[in-house]
């Protein structure tokens, strides 16, 4: 159950109503919004405690959250939560652009898909060092040396970065590289030991949606996240498993003017992962942000036909300035900009 | 529904004309963010006539162009 008080609410009346709660065995969570108080009950609240509650001149509304989560709900937080990536916001009315190699392959090649990657015009650098390859014999990734690589091409261009993160024990290299931006990857959304471990240090959290994965289920690993204190989530759609074999997986767009009703976090689109077909990418992104898409994360490479993982959904560097270019035109028509 | 239809593409069309100014104001001279008029003629397939084409782009320009570095 979510309460939101009339902004004169005092802070001695607010604390009087989280005693009350908390001596009834209920725990709460206090929003972070400064425009008024909001406040979660995370555990049931009886109807009797609820009912006396809305009465109280005070409360404004009660909200009781579709699933459960608390701190990820709507109406948690007053306006839409905006996540600053190393200065790119999520979430605001700028979109913002995600591009780079699916793995960090060497010094050049990361160095060049920076450059070219910036000049398209996109705001933030991707590129894994640890990869999550379905088999065992594929590329693995560079590892930490991978990070470092990727670090150092987003200094260069000007970029923050984002990277996958795939155990808590890879923490320490993605914090000693300062990677501006952790990204849980589909197969591992409900790991909650990673999720619980990544969630306090301080970074944003790009949380892929899970293969087959709920929107409930989504919205409950990111509670977790939010929960154990992380404050920058952002959420990714990239395709989820169905019967459909054309495409490497279908895209849910109708997720985006859903959740726009279920949550306050920023929502962006992985059209890559979703199709696996560079053709597909443009059309898929524009669609993306014509249904409310906070971003597009796609992925690019100097010399797809030479990358050492996905190369066959790699956009080429011209086809990405293109993307750019009608991404701002699509933003425009909805009355958005490019970040 | 005319008013309805007009005030939505009316805003839209301010809202990339910003994107436009946006850019612009990064470009190194005026020159740089000159709108190709050739080129629209030549995409152009509509009710407007070139003139008017060439007039419309020329005030876009006009509008959205960086001030002269001093």
């Amino acid at each position: 159950m979510i309460f939101t008080f009339k902004k004169d609410t005092s802070e001695a009346e607010l604390q009087r109503i989280v005693s009350e709660l908390e001596a009834a065995g209920i725990r709460t969570a206090r929003s972070p919004e400064s425009r008024r108080p909001i406040l979660a009950a995370v555990d049931p609240v009886p109807d009797e405690t609820r009912a006396r509650l809305e009465a109280l001149p005070h409360v404004d509304s009660v909200t009781k959250p579709r699933g459960s989560w608390r701190r990820v709900d709507r109406a948690f937080r007053e306006l839409p939560t905006v996540v600053d990536v190393s200065g790119v916001p999520f979430g605001a009315r700028g979109v913002a652009v995600i591009a780079g190699p699916c793995s960090v392959e060497s010094e050049e090649i990361i160095g060049e898909a920076a450059e070219t990657a910036k000049r398209a015009g996109a705001h933030v650098l991707r590129g894994g060092g640890f990869k999550p390859r379905t088999s065992p014999y594929a590329f693995q990734g560079l590892g930490k040396e991978g990070l470092r690589l990727l670090k150092a091409a987003g200094d260069s261009s000007g970029m923050p970065v984002v990277s996958e993160i795939m155990d808590a024990s890879q923490l320490p290299a993605f914090l000693d590289h300062d990677i501006d931006c952790l990204q849980v990857g589909a197969r591992n959304m409900q790991n909650f030991t990673l999720l619980k471990a990544i969630a306090g240090v301080g970074k944003p959290v790009m949380l892929k949606r899970g293969l087959s994965a709920t929107l409930k289920e989504w919205l409950q690993a990111a509670e977790y996240l939010a929960a154990y204190g992380c404050d920058g989530i952002i959420l990714c759609e990239r395709g989820i498993r169905t019967f459909e074999t054309a495409t490497r997986n279908t895209l849910d767009l109708t997720v985006l003017p859903l959740l726009r009703q279920w949550t306050h976090l920023p929502i962006i689109v992985d059209p890559s992962h979703a199709a696996g077909i560079p053709a597909l990418i443009p059309p898929l992104s524009r669609a993306s942000i014509a249904a409310g898409a906070d971003g597009v994360a796609v992925e690019c490479h100097p010399r797809p036909a030479e990358a050492k993982s996905d190369g066959a959904q790699a956009l080429l560097p011209g086809e990405l300035a293109t993307l750019v270019a009608e991404t701002r035109v699509v933003a425009a028509a909805v009355g958005r900009t490019l970040v | 529904m005319l008013r309805t239809h007009l005030t939505t593409l009316d805003r839209a069309l301010l809202r990339l004309l910003e994107e436009r100014a946006k850019l612009c104001a990064s470009a190194p001279s005026a020159e740089a963010c000159a709108p190709s008029i050739e080129d629209l003629l030549r995409r152009a397939d509509g009710d407007i006539d070139a003139a008017r084409i060439t007039e419309v782009f020329e005030a876009i320009h006009e509008g959205s162009a960086p001030a002269p570095k001093r």
